[in-house]
């Protein structure tokens, strides 16, 4: 059964909205018994919502995971919100019809006394308000803006029901941007992609109280997937391009620097070129690029260097494998680069071979093809962008390329140092340390969810949680900030101490970004702050090693800070402890320069 | 004219049950996991599969295989 399941997934991916064949399908995978995660969903709606726990628990099985899927109480937001809560959902969905805040709201909007709509709007301001303070202990809440049942009309814009769902907006925009874990979705844009006509389906309204159809609810609930990147079980952080083809039309190596297909007022020159305004967009909201080219090096950085058209040039691209490797080869040595896993990298070709022999040698590389279709070209790049999901990287995120350069510049630095300390030493390297600033919240929740190879636990955490943690008495979140002279890293590390009682603190998450490894940070900054650990009185600290896929580097970390063994379970988790008194002998690194900036 | 192969399927798919269980007398009754949303779900990919509107006065009657293999018949005979 487990050999069948990547044809069960694409069977499934390719069964749309058809309820039975979905239903059938997303039953095989859940038996299937291959499903590593499960999400727990609550629903919300003054309408009947069953329908979307069938699309989410698709969604849910493609990306290996089983969804629990529970529904509130009927048309009663913060009762049925308490329940859910209670029952500890991960994802709480609030989804409302206008028309059914009050009954056949749309055909009466300009019928009703103003006070009646003003009263009711009103109401859904007390109503959402509550429902959204019953709900802070969910991860992840996402709120559907209000939307009619048709499209709008052309010919009156700002009509009465789109004037009034406009003020019900409002209100709920503002009452959700108050909470952190909350987002919202423009439900009348997923209508508008799937069609209006099928986004509703009128007749299981009138028998059902069930509005919403079967395509709107499986777009809805591939939006969530793709927004959350797929409830955190991926994380694409690099985009990997070819050259020929993809990024120009035409070949450098035949048709030279002056035949290439790349002018802004030409076809399909203007393709290639629209198509690089997006990819450099996308550069500057914080995603990686890397060129990767089956051609003679020259001439490709050519084409960066002295084509009048290029968009994308040298400085864009963090990485770039320009030889006759296979593609396949070339993309190890990116990913290895970078210092990211494969499953982190997103490639696009023209060449049906080179996305052939990638999927079937590297299945975890997400690839695109260049659409024969060129016109297709630039929504193709749109999708990308969508899984990318780069509406959620933080402002620190946009000047990683830079970082990512200066570690090349670094690394070709260390040939010239005979000895690594040597070379450490003159590279000036400064760590700050930082506790419990509220700003950074954001960055850090980012590290805790994104970091996997130097990450001692691999806690993932919101950025609410984060804020929470900040703010307890019981526990401590630090974040550090590396920088050299060859540039400044940014906040890139991050350490939350609890405590336990009043002798003992736990380091519930340590964790680097592996831009930053390597440069005796991860060790510099444990003196400053056992001795605060100290400060507050406690005798003992103690710490852990999570195994996962990824984190074999750091499994002998903490020996190397001084603390000592004291057990190891089956999984090979280990749990560790350091007396504070007498106080332990500290062996920083000599080349950091440590500050604590409190 | 109706498979019956895809009905049962469907039906099946629907109220999670082995098609190979489902006989004339199928009926809420003899089929536990037969709950009224389990039911509304059924009757959207009845008239997703076969291409037809049930009437309204049919929804809430489909309550055995029988009926629905009629209801159905009826609207593909009219259609």
């Amino acid at each position: 059964m487990t050999d069948g399941t990547p044809a069960t997934q694409e069977a499934l991916r390719g069964a749309g909205s058809d309820l039975a064949a979905v239903t059938r399908l997303i039953t095989r995978l859940e038996r299937a018994g291959s499903l590593t995660r499960t999400i727990r969903f609550g629903l919300s709606g003054n309408v009947t919502l069953d329908l979307l726990g069938t699309f989410l628990r698709k969604q849910a099985v493609l990306h290996g995971q089983r969804a629990i899927v529970r529904v509130g109480a009927f048309d009663d937001h913060v009762g049925g919100v308490r329940r859910l809560a209670g029952e500890q959902v991960d994802v709480l969905i609030i989804l409302d019809l206008f028309d059914a805040l009050i009954p056949a709201f749309e055909a009466r909007v300009e019928i009703l006394d103003s006070d009646v709509v003003r009263d009711r709007l009103d109401r859904y301001r007390a109503e959402i308000a509550l429902t959204l303070a019953e709900a802070t202990s969910i991860k992840h809440v996402f709120v559907g803006l209000l939307h009619p049942l048709a499209a709008p009309t052309p010919d009156e814009p700002g009509d009465e029901i789109a004037r009034t769902i406009a003020a019900f907006n409002g209100v709920l925009v503002e009452e959700a941007s108050q909470h952190p874990n909350v987002g919202v979705f423009d439900t009348a844009a997923i209508c508008a992609r799937t069609g209006w006509a099928a986004a509703h389906d009128l007749r299981s309204y009138r028998r059902f109280r069930a509005p919403f159809g079967s395509p709107l609810l499986d777009a809805l609930a591939e939006h969530l997937f793709r927004r959350t990147r797929g409830f955190e079980t991926y994380f694409y952080k690099a985009l990997v391009l070819d050259g020929d083809g993809t990024l120009w039309g035409g070949s450098i190596g035949e048709d030279l620097l002056s035949g290439i297909q790349l002018e802004p007022h030409g076809t399909p020159g203007s393709i290639y070129w629209e198509v690089q305004q997006q990819i450099l967009a996308l550069h500057q909201r914080g995603v990686l690029l890397a060129l990767c080219s089956r051609n003679n090096e020259r001439d490709v950085n050519e084409v960066l260097e002295n084509h009048p058209d290029e968009v994308l040039r040298d400085e864009h691209f963090a990485v770039k494998r320009i030889d006759w490797n296979d593609k396949t080869t070339s993309l190890r040595s990116i990913a290895d680069t970078l210092g990211i896993g494969l499953d982190a990298l997103v490639f696009v070709d023209d060449s049906r071979f080179e996305i052939e022999a990638v999927r079937s040698q590297l299945p975890m590389v997400r690839t695109f093809q260049v659409p024969s279709d060129l016109s297709m070209y630039p929504r193709l790049v749109s999708e990308i962008r969508e899984i990318f999901a780069v509406e959620s990287v933080s402002k620190e995120s946009p000047d990683k390329t830079e970082q990512y350069r200066i570690r090349g510049l670094a690394k070709a630095e260390r040939g010239r140092h005979e000895s690594q300390e040597s070379f450490l030493a003159s590279l000036g390297i400064r760590l700050t340390i930082e506790r419990d600033q509220p700003a950074s919240a954001r960055r850090i929740a980012e590290l805790t969810q994104k970091s996997n190879q130097f990450n001692l636990t691999t806690r993932r955490r919101t950025e609410t949680e984060i804020l929470g943690l900040m703010r307890a008495p019981g526990s401590e979140v630090y974040s550090l900030r590396v920088e050299d002279r060859f540039g400044d890293s940014g906040l890139t590390g991050v350490a939350i101490l609890t405590y336990e009682d009043a002798s003992t603190a736990h380091v519930d998450t340590f964790l680097l970004s592996c831009r930053v490894l390597g440069r005796g940070a991860e060790l510099a900054c444990w003196p400053m702050m056992i001795e605060l650990v100290r400060d507050r009185g406690c005798r003992t600290l103690v710490a852990e090693y999570v195994p996962t896929a990824k984190n074999k580097q750091a499994s002998e970390f903490w020996e190397q800070v001084g603390f000592s063994l004291e057990s190891e379970d089956v999984d090979g988790r280990r749990a560790y402890r350091l007396h504070l008194h007498p106080p332990p002998v500290a062996r920083p690194p000599s080349y950091v320069e440590v500050i604590g900036a409190f | 004219m109706l498979s019956e192969d895809i009905l049962r399927d469907v039906m099946a798919a629907m109220l999670d049950i082995d098609p190979l269980s489902i006989g004339p007398g199928t009926s809420p009754d003899t089929v536990p996991e037969w709950d009224s949303v389990r039911h509304m779900n059924l009757i959207i990919a009845i008239e997703q599969t076969f291409g037809i509107t049930v009437p309204d006065e049919d929804v809430a009657e489909m309550t055995s295989y029988l009926i629905i293999k009629a209801v159905i018949e009826e609207q593909l005979a009219g259609a």
